[in-house]
């Protein structure tokens, strides 16, 4: 019987080592990867410990660390007032949807939900941003576009609708007006739907860069992630285009070419991947129970 | 009662979003008409503004927006920005927004610009934002005005057929960036494979001449690749030979003979065939690499891989500039024809958007930017003393770590008036000019293909030869089989359609141009 139990537990316990190591190892060879010397790589192909060490695809990306930080500080910003403001109105447009007695949400839910099937399309959106928005080179050009995702509000508000209305009703009986019963009994009830949903939205405001490219010309407000795409472009451009190379004194043998790519996923992705364990332990409740009703 | 109100309030509200959201095409072409009234206005300022030419204190101020790609965004933009404004203020008493766009994003990014219908002056054009597809889109205005009133100089400079290249039905739409605008192709071979084997160059005088070289690298050379085809370098087609000229701007798969006075049109001819068969030929001797359709070819290059190479611009120096490319070995050219043109193929240009607040300043601009060496010298380099340093005579060299170092002379100007770079030989403009003068000229290089007619036709025919041309110009798949399947495939897409209006406008083209009665 003992003994039983501890092949079966040693079982489960294998299984999710493997499992554990088939999501961490490619983590890891991205990272030896963007450390390893470009001429091995041609050599021995990817290897988890590198033959021959060097930091030059650090050195081509961090070139002018200057512009990178700025970078940071730029998707940083964006990230942080999107997120906020985003998971705020997410969820204040959700409650009131969510609402039995508030007379018109079927409307309202299908005025939302309308939006997710038709969208104005990219030119006429850059006509409202650019031309009657003026937004151009403007952080809020950033952050307005993708401020509110119907998807996040449907999951935000199958959430909120399990929240059993008898809570508001007692809560009003004892004397509580809308606001306070937003701020002080929904907004706390939901914490596993905004954790998760914070960190959806933050994913998406910390992995944008299409619109940058439409409305950022000024340097110093590019995010990263446009400053690495762009780096990336510029990479395929140089390997393909040999005759600015020979100008340039690039031994193309030897420029960082599939190791900066790995460091780019590194310093790209590197901060968000730190982020997420923190998330976790939200993430599972929140997003089952949205996806019940979402 | 005030429920009531409530609804209708809501309803009308929603309404109105949704309006304004189906609207905003409505927008566009609102915007689309605006920029086709505006150039309306724009020609009423050349009349206004033409008695002020000359004069730059007269001149009201303005600032003018220029958009051209670059392969890397500079540091330094800002400051070179700058100086080039101390410039232009001085002369023109403009201003100029400098709007480089990275190389990756300048197709998308300008046609939702151009689609948006948003105000500027200046943009690049060239081989990734055609000219005459801009022009049929309104995207850009005709400058012949323009020219000759605001910019003689650079009018007399570029030589006819270029203006030629450029215009699309009678009027000129942009101004070239003068560069090398010949084409000679040929074979680049690394030089200690032709040493060890003791390759008799003289006896190549054409690509299937090569074979008995590859054969013996194939022999004696197990980790080398006899020869660099991969799918997105081809050996074919050739644009001319001597016994063909391509009709260029189509899919490259027309050709008309050379001295043919009746310029009739072959669609497909043997001799392009026996270049596919020839490619499925070295495939199958293994001259050819194994997975040449889907790998690739500059993961082998770099490493020094490849033996031959098939290129199409055999330019003075190329040796130099290919040695890097090839692992560092040492190469060898072999050119297989001689230097000829398609007329001027407006690979890089600039072009004035028809919304332009200002066409004729930005006109001046460019006239300005062609003819002040010292201006494009500053676009192309940076600050000298802060970005580069004189050496000897028109050398330059880039300072080290170099925040300013686009490197892409060519998208700003007539590289003719550029500053040399170390290893450039000291004529090389001389001789650039005088091969642009000297190629044979392709007798019917300025035909331009109208495509809408058959815009779905060509979709179609190009979907078809996407799924069959890394195979089939790698040899990969076997031509003989090939050919008819393909071939049926293309007849379904449309091929005869697309042919017969191809025919039309060609004939309408000869008799336009006096080729033909």
């Amino acid at each position: 019987m003992a003994r039983k139990f501890e092949f079966s537990k040693l079982f489960i316990n294998l299984l999710f080592t493997v499992l554990s190591l088939i999501v961490i190892l490619p983590f890891l060879l991205v990272i030896a990867v963007s450390l390893t010397d470009e001429k091995a790589l041609t050599q021995n192909g990817y290897q988890f410990i590198p033959t021959s060490f060097s930091l030059d695809a650090y050195r081509y990306l961090l070139d002018a660390p200057d512009i990178l930080l700025r970078a940071y500080g730029v998707t940083l910003t964006v990230t942080v007032i999107g997120s906020l403001t985003g998971l705020l109105l997410t969820a204040m447009t959700a409650y009131v949807i969510s609402r039995q007695d508030y007379r018109y949400n079927r409307v309202t839910t299908f005025y939302v939900f309308f939006t997710m099937l038709f969208s104005g399309g990219l030119v006429p959106s850059y006509i409202l941003i650019t031309q009657y928005l003026h937004l151009k080179d403007s952080l809020w050009a950033l952050i307005l576009p993708i401020l509110l995702s119907p998807f996040n509000i449907m999951v935000m508000k199958g959430f909120m609708s399990k929240i059993p209305h008898e809570i508001i009703e007692s809560a009003k009986i004892d004397g509580a007006r809308e606001f306070r019963i937003f701020f002080r009994i929904i907004l706390p009830l939901s914490t596993p739907a905004l954790a998760t949903l914070g960190l959806l939205i933050s994913f998406t405001y910390w992995n944008e860069w299409f619109n940058a490219m439409l409305y950022i010309d000024d340097p110093n407000k590019v995010p990263l992630q446009l400053l690495l795409v762009r780096t990336l472009n510029s990479i395929e451009f140089l390997t393909t285009n040999s005759e600015f190379t020979g100008q340039l004194g690039i031994d193309l043998a030897s420029f960082p070419n599939s190791s900066a790519r790995m460091a780019i996923a590194v310093l790209a992705g590197g901060p968000m991947v730190v982020i997420f364990p923190f998330f976790q332990r939200f993430f599972v409740k929140g997003l089952t129970v949205g996806s019940l009703k979402g | 009662m005030k429920k009531r109100l409530f609804g209708v309030l809501a309803f009308v509200l929603l309404a109105a979003s949704v309006l304004s959201g189906c609207g905003g095409n409505n927008n566009g072409n609102a915007n689309g008409n605006g920029a086709s009234s505006t150039e309306g206005s724009g020609t009423e300022g050349v009349q206004s503004a033409a008695p002020d030419s000359g004069n730059a204190g007269e001149l009201k101020p303005v600032e003018l927006t220029w958009y051209y790609p670059l392969s890397q965004l500079q540091a330094d933009q800002a400051k070179v920005q700058e100086e080039v404004n101390k410039i232009v203020k001085e002369k023109i008493n403009a201003t100029v927004k400098l709007m480089p766009v990275a190389i990756g994003d300048y197709v998308q990014k300008m046609n939702t610009v151009l689609a948006a219908g948003e105000k500027f002056d200046i943009l690049w054009t060239g081989y990734m934002l055609k000219p005459e597809e801009l022009v049929r889109k309104g995207a850009i205005q005709p400058m012949d005005a323009l020219l000759d009133e605001y910019a003689p100089e650079l009018k007399a400079d570029v030589p006819q057929v270029m203006w030629d290249g450029l215009s699309v039905d009678g009027e000129i739409y942009g101004i070239p960036n003068q560069q090398i605008n010949g084409s000679r192709y040929g074979f680049i071979i690394q030089k200690r494979f032709a040493d060890k084997y003791k390759l008799d160059t003289a006896s190549i005088k054409k690509i299937a001449d090569i074979e008995p070289f590859l054969a013996q690298i194939k022999q004696n050379e197990p980790d080398i690749i006899p020869f660099g085809v991969f799918g997105t370098s081809f050996i074919n087609p050739q644009s001319h030979d001597d016994k063909y000229w391509v009709v260029p701007g189509l899919d490259d798969h027309f050709y008309i003979k050379t001295d043919d006075p009746n310029y009739t049109l072959y669609r497909y001819p043997e001799e392009e065939l026996d270049n596919f068969r020839l490619a499925s030929k070295w495939y199958k001797e293994g001259y050819i690499y194994k997975d040449a359709a889907t790998e690739k070819m500059n993961d082998y290059l770099t490493k020094g891989q490849i033996a031959v190479d098939f290129n199409v611009t055999l330019k003075p120096g190329v040796e130099a500039e290919v040695k890097a490319k090839n692992g560092g070995n040492e190469v060898i050219t072999v050119p297989l024809s001689d230097w000829f043109s398609n007329g001027y193929s407006a690979t890089t240009n600039q072009s004035i958007s028809r919304t332009a607040p200002n066409p004729e300043r930005a006109m001046m601009l460019l006239n300005l930017v062609n003819t002040d060496k010292e201006l494009y010298n500053l676009l192309c380099n940076g600050i000298a003393g802060v970005h580069y340093e004189k050496t000897t005579g028109d050398y330059i060299k880039a300072l080290p770590d170099s925040r300013y170092l686009p490197n892409m002379d060519w998208v700003f100007g007539s590289v003719f008036n550029s500053y040399l770079k170390e290893g450039q030989p000291e004529n090389v403009w001389e001789e650039t000019k005088k091969i642009n003068s000297d190629s044979e000229v392709n007798p019917v290089g300025a035909f331009k293909f109208n495509s809408e007619p058959v815009n779905t036709e060509i979709a179609n025919l190009n979907a078809v030869w996407g799924e069959y041309k890394r195979g089939l110009v790698t040899g990969t798949l076997d031509f003989e089989e090939t050919w008819p399947v393909l071939y049926g495939k293309l007849k379904e897409a449309g091929e005869e359609k697309y042919v017969a209006e191809v025919t039309k406008q060609f004939e309408q083209f000869l008799k336009d141009k006096g080729l033909k009665k």
